[in-house]
């Protein structure tokens, strides 16, 4: 995997989309025939069956066989086995079987849905952690939500994607989390010491979740829309969530979703906080993606609508800077809440487990916190940027108000350059594979950076595991498919279908590199179907 | 002179703790309600009104404010502003840290069978080591009882009641000659380990009392536990302050390698304490038992995927490397070869000035660890006479003093009416433990007062000062001006 600068970022998009579409057509034109040719040849070969036979075997030595307990077995065998142990012995063969050939030559593995950001985040970041440095010297056991400048950062952002002006989140209901995962993980312990019952997930989504709601021994469940297969986004309406079970106690919602960008809009954001006020139920938001929408509003809807409703206090916000400003190595997240009995009981889960955060973070969350808040006043000019810090830092801030400019002024510019970016090789993965007949590419709603998750063109009742191994083996291509977000697999074999998640927050080439191996593998599965061994792959117990 | 207050301030005072939820509460934790004064806000203001400071005068604070050596600092800052690409790691944490520290620990409790990154967990610091071993216990024994030999850090209390376990606290105090005494209490954890006892936690060198376990002590702990079926937690995260070395006299991996109890033993340390970056929340732990590996690397995946970044890799394999370069050095290898050796160890991951790095860390940290020895002797002459006896302090930085005349005198009380009259926050013994009506009842115990003896020694010179000033009044008066008879456990 090749990492970006910003300078390349900027590069590729002054290119746009079409030059890499035309490039990838071409190259298909040329030597897609041979490759598929190649790829029909190597199947045959004793060494490609080993290696699905290994495969199978190195899922079973490791225990990610289990069909008996709820696990997340798809998600590991993908990451530990698909594009791990296998690897080397598979790469050794393909990379003999296409010698010569444009596309594999010196092949290497290539993930398709690396689901982190490879753009490099923006330098400003850095120079804030390394002023972080000072404070975090002056330690304090006492603040097990970090800072009180951090919190205050912290509620600023929040507060910033309620509304302009918006203070409905204290500083006391702030707290420094390692990631998202942490304030997920944190807000179900939370809400089982405040009120036992169970969490219902809305749509696919990574498996931390319902994890720690098993290892909390909650009871949980996911929810799909019944419209999945109708292109309208895998997340379920609110109005189906009416026959919830009594136990509900939270609703755990990503928006926009991970995989596949779906998201509510106002209609169904008010039906989903009326549903939690009407069932006494609590909403964990958790906002990784919200930065990331295209068409970016300046506020949050999902908390715009829970104030104008007054049931902020049903809302856990958790969130992070891993996907932002893909900073995911940090762990820089955050969790928010309005209810003051929230609070208390976050505060103590803290206190229980590292007396304190990292004290690092002052300045940028004041920073972050600062710059949100100066981002929903949309200023025109430097000036107003200025302006607009002098009103807003802290008495104590003190940094200029020409460096909060400079500083802005960049993170501004790379989120423009990485959201273009975004968008311009989501166009290249739909263009390329729907001109090349290898996915249904509409099926995803995509409204927000950077994973689409789209259905590959194979029949229903096709191995979505094996698809997604044989692919490896075959290419030398892995990504997440439908199992990894959770849901039986037998649910999508023969109802969603099989659906690869392409994470396009990647470099150009290996995004164009991944889509041209995923062409061909389609092609030859579509004319040859799978191979009897990986049919054995079944995953139907994904939590 | 110091603040009195009036009766109408003293009832306003009154009015402000029992509103505190805490003190309304008896089974509150005698820690936390010493803190939830502390941390009030309209008393601090009613001392700041008064020009009392309520916030920079602590004698017990258990954090250093001394410098973190420029190496390592400096390490952290290149690697921040570097800003790598910032990727996920395993749920144990980056391997490159995993692996500097296996190493660490191998060299310095000279094991036999050296620790790989397999037996490391990273952690969001000692705590989230702590507090992780608590919650792997609870799961798998929620009826089992921890045994936690005391006075120690509220943590191992906290985590108990947190996770619903039951725990049993031990402790003894003896007097090794008139003016010195020991916190050490083998006999006592020996006596009450047995079949329900799941985890037996040891903090070595104790915190708050700096004293060390010798080998053959922990061999008894690890060999009864062993026996028992209990795994013992040893805390070292004071053990690289040692006055007299700078190295740990006593490793729990070595003793447990050697009594064959390896697969009872876990470790758990931090970079808080010894090299000042509390502020980091830098943690491990480590154990040759892989079942338990795997079960807090689980515990790790659900918190926060991993615990921290990259960014601390080099600070990490730089320390582990000065500190095996000086426990190389103590056995007369040649710098040669201990350089040859390093880089094979470390990949060649090697400083070119490495020496030069080496000797001024290892000079900020004698610096250090002679400011931590002589700050305790400075504060104990300013106390003199109102000292009764100490505990046998034998590394960084802090002790427990016994106080003379005040045996009986309600602890929660003088915190808080030292706090109004002086600004100085104190930490007494029921703090680390036991609860507050047997360091009051009885006579073994008495008032016992941890010195942090790691702070800037202007401050620590006016509240040790100020605190000495209050005893005498407090001796005159026999009476404090806000009295609760508050008491917790």
């Amino acid at each position: 995997m090749n990492y970006l600068e910003l300078g390349d970022v900027i590069r590729y998009n002054q290119q746009g989309p079409q030059s890499a579409i035309n490039g990838a057509l071409k190259e298909l034109d040329l030597n897609g025939l041979r490759n598929e040719n190649r790829t029909f040849q190597a199947r045959e070969m004793p060494t490609y069956q080993n290696d699905l036979n290994t495969l199978l075997a190195s899922a079973q030595g490791r225990g990610l066989d289990s069909q008996t307990n709820r696990s997340s077995g798809a998600y590991f065998l993908n990451e530990n086995v698909i594009g791990g142990e296998i690897v080397p012995s598979v790469l050794g063969r393909t990379n003999q079987v296409f010698m010569g050939n444009s596309i594999f030559t010196g092949v290497d593995k290539l993930k398709l849905g690396p689901g982190i950001g490879l753009v490099r985040p923006p330098e400003l970041y850095g120079e804030l952690l390394a002023m972080g440095m000072k404070p975090a010297l002056e330690v304090n056991y006492a603040a097990p939500g970090g800072t009180t400048r951090t919190r205050q950062g912290i509620a600023d952002i929040v507060n910033a994607s309620i509304g302009q002006e918006a203070k409905n989140i204290s500083p006391d209901g702030c707290f420094v989390t390692a990631g998202a995962t942490e304030g997920i993980q944190v807000a179900l312990q939370a809400q089982k010491e405040i009120d036992k019952g169970r969490i219902v997930f809305l749509g696919p989504g990574y498996y931390a979740g319902p994890l720690a709601a098993q290892r909390l021994e909650l009871p949980y469940e996911r929810r799909i829309s019944s419209c999945a297969r109708k292109g309208s986004g895998l997340l379920p309406d609110p109005t189906e969530l009416g026959d919830l079970p009594p136990d509900t106690k939270m609703v755990v919602v990503s928006l926009p979703n991970n995989p596949d960008g779906s998201d509510y809009d106002e209609n169904q954001l008010q039906s989903l906080v009326r549903l939690a006020q009407e069932k006494n139920i609590n909403i964990l938001f958790d906002g990784i993606f919200d930065d990331l929408r295209y068409e970016n509003p300046s506020t949050t809807p999902l908390l715009r609508a829970a104030e104008q409703q007054n049931g902020l206090d049903r809302i856990v916000t958790v969130s992070s800077l891993s996907k932002a400003t893909n900073l995911a190595g940090d762990r820089i997240g955050w969790l928010a809440t309005s209810n003051p009995i929230w609070a208390d009981k976050v505060n103590e889960i803290f206190v229980d487990r590292r007396c304190n955060p990292r004290l690092t973070l002052e300045p940028l969350f004041a920073f972050e916190g600062l710059a949100r808040q100066v981002s929903n006043s949309s200023p025109a000019n430097e000036s107003e940027i200025r302006k607009l810090y002098k009103q807003l830092k802290q008495p104590n801030d003190t940094m200029t108000d020409v460096k909060f400019c400079s500083m802005y002024l960049k993170l501004m510019q790379w989120k423009a350059a990485s959201s273009q970016y975004y968008r311009d090789n989501l166009t290249i993965a739909k263009d390329l594979w729907t001109a090349e007949g290898t996915a249904d590419m509409n099926i995803s709603p995509d409204l927000a950076g950077f994973n689409t998750f789209p259905r590959m063109n194979v029949p229903l009742g096709t191995n979505t595991m094996g698809y997604l191994a044989e692919q490896m083996v075959a290419t030398g291509l892995y990504t997440q498919a439908g199992p990894c977000f959770g849901v039986s697999q037998q649910k999508w074999d023969d109802d969603l279908g099989v659906r690869e998640r392409i994470s396009f927050a990647s470099d150009r080439e290996d995004l164009v590199n991944g889509l041209i191996r995923g062409s061909i593998f389609n092609r030859v599965v579509q004319s040859k179907g799978l191979s009897t061994t990986v049919q054995r792959l079944n995953y139907d117990q994904q939590i | 002179m110091l603040k009195t207050y009036t009766n109408e301030e003293v009832r306003r005072i009154k009015r402000i703790l029992l509103s505190i939820p805490a003190l309304q509460n008896k089974q509150t934790n005698y820690w936390t309600a010493v803190d939830e004064v502390y941390a009030n806000e309209e008393i601090s203001q009613i001392l700041e009104t008064s020009n009392i400071d309520s916030h920079s005068l602590k004698l017990s604070a258990g954090t250093s404010v001394l410098n973190t050596p420029t190496q390592l600092l400096a390490s952290i800052v290149t690697a921040l502003q570097n800003h790598t690409y910032r990727f996920y790691m395993p749920s144990a944490g980056s391997p490159v840290a995993r692996d500097a520290i296996a190493l660490r620990e191998s060299y310095i409790a000279g094991l036999r069978s050296k620790l790989d990154q397999n037996d490391i967990v990273m952690t969001t610091g000692s705590t989230g080591a702590i507090s992780s071993i608590f919650e792997m216990v609870a799961a798998e024994y929620p009826q089992g009882t921890v045994l936690i030999a005391g006075p120690t850090y509220y943590l191992y209390r906290f985590c108990a009641q947190y996770y619903k376990l039951k725990y049993i606290e031990v402790s003894n105090v003896t007097q090794v000659d008139p003016k010195r005494s020991s916190w050490l209490c083998l006999n006592e954890i020996i006596t009450s380990i047995n079949d329900g006892i799941k985890l037996v936690c040891i903090v070595n060198p104790t915190n708050p009392t700096g004293e060390y376990y010798s080998k053959e002590q922990l061999n008894e702990i690890f060999t009864k536990a062993k026996l028992a079926g209990a795994i013992v937690l040893v805390d070292e995260l004071f053990g690289f302050l040692d006055y007299s070395s700078g190295m740990p006299q006593v490793s729990a991996l070595s003793v447990a390698e050697k009594s064959r109890t390896s697969n009872n033993v876990i470790i758990v340390n931090g970079f808080s304490k010894t090299n000042n970056l509390a502020g980091f929340r830098i943690g491990y732990l480590a154990t040759k038992n892989i079942s338990m590996i795997r079960k807090l690397t689980r515990i790790n995946q659900v918190r926060s995927c991993f615990p921290v970044g990259d960014f601390i890799d080099n600070m990490l394999v730089l320390d582990s490397q000065f500190r095996i370069s000086k426990y190389a050095q103590k056995k007369g290898i040649p710098r040669l070869r201990i350089l040859k050796l390093i880089n094979n160890q470390f990949n060649n991951r090697v400083p070119r000035d490495f020496w030069k790095q080496s000797d001024d860390f290892w000079k900020t940290m004698e610096n250090t660890t002679e400011y931590y020895e002589s700050e305790l002797l400075r504060a104990k002459e300013i106390l003199g006479e109102l000292i009764e006896t100490s505990a046998e302090t034998k590394v960084g930085f802090n002790s427990l003093v016994k106080i003379k005349g005040l045996d009986s005198v309600n602890m929660f009380d003088f915190s808080v009416n030292c706090y109004l009259a002086t600004g100085v926050k104190v930490e007494l013994g029921p703090s680390y433990g036991l609860g507050q009506k047997v360091w009051e009842a009885n006579s073994k115990y008495g008032f016992w007062i941890r010195l942090t003896t790691a702070r800037d020694k202007r401050l620590y010179t006016k509240a040790l000062l100020l605190f000495k000033k209050f005893i005498h009044l407090y001796l005159q008066k026999k009476r404090f001006d806000v009295t609760t008879n508050l008491n917790f456990i």
